[in-house]
């Protein structure tokens, strides 16, 4: 999900750092069906206890910011892909990544669960077809 | 009236960006960015009971070289924006 404020992510880079939970909208369309960008709220924490799985707002190149899933962790090299993503991936260092996503808002307060997206993660061959099903069941 | 409580002033760049925020949480979705005279003005008003037009007009007249008139239109405009993004309560 790519994120077009990016006077906002150093700001809220910083909060986190400081240990505070922030809230905001992420844009974009990247991480369907997990997350609708500009309809969803995130709250982001300090990037502790890293695994496969979980959703990390990176700075993948300088002010170039991605809120994206761990697709592959080795020591402290990751690999980050979207989840609406059908190729590509970012490629970072644990110390681009400056903050973990702990819970998905929806607009209507309920929130949506939190997964490590096993089997999404898996099915990259299909996903073509599920976020078209997606697109036009639930947007 | 006075200021919702809860909100933090906080520089960003050449402006300041004021979000909700509490000692554990901080929403950007209850963010707006202040220019320097608003902000200068949200920070001597936070802390306050009770403030109307007149009070921010008599702070811009302190700080800046200003018509009377020009400080209340000034100040009258700030509290109308201010009240559409629901910062002020009348209680």
């Amino acid at each position: 999900m790519q994120l077009p404020n990016e006077i906002f992510i150093p700001e809220i880079a910083r909060l986190v750092a400081e240990g505070k939970q922030v809230v905001f909208t992420p844009t974009g369309v990247s991480m369907r069906p997990f997350i609708e960008g500009g309809v969803d709220n995130v709250t982001l924490v300090q990037p502790n206890a890293l695994q496969v799985g979980d959703i990390v707002l990176a700075e993948i190149q300088p002010q170039h910011y991605v809120l994206h899933r761990i697709y592959a962790l080795q020591g402290d090299n990751l690999t980050l892909m979207g989840d609406g993503n059908l190729f590509g991936t970012e490629h970072c260092t644990r110390r681009e990544i400056l903050a973990k996503v702990i819970a998905i808002h929806s607009p209507k307060g309920r929130n949506k669960p939190i997964t490590r997206a096993w089997l999404w993660r898996h099915m990259l061959r299909t996903r073509r077809l599920w976020l078209k099903i997606y697109r036009h069941v639930c947007i | 009236m006075k200021v919702i409580p809860g909100f933090a002033l906080r520089p960003l760049g050449n402006e300041y960006l004021l979000i909700a925020e509490s000692v554990e949480l901080v929403n950007f979705n209850a963010m707006i960015t202040l220019n320097e005279s608003a902000a200068y003005l949200w920070r001597n008003v936070a802390d306050k009971e009770s403030f109307d037009e007149h009070t921010l007009a008599d702070l811009l007249l302190a700080e800046y070289e200003v018509s009377p008139e020009q400080a209340l239109a000034d100040a009258r405009k700030t509290i109308q924006s201010w009240k559409e993004a629901k910062l002020l309560t009348d209680l």
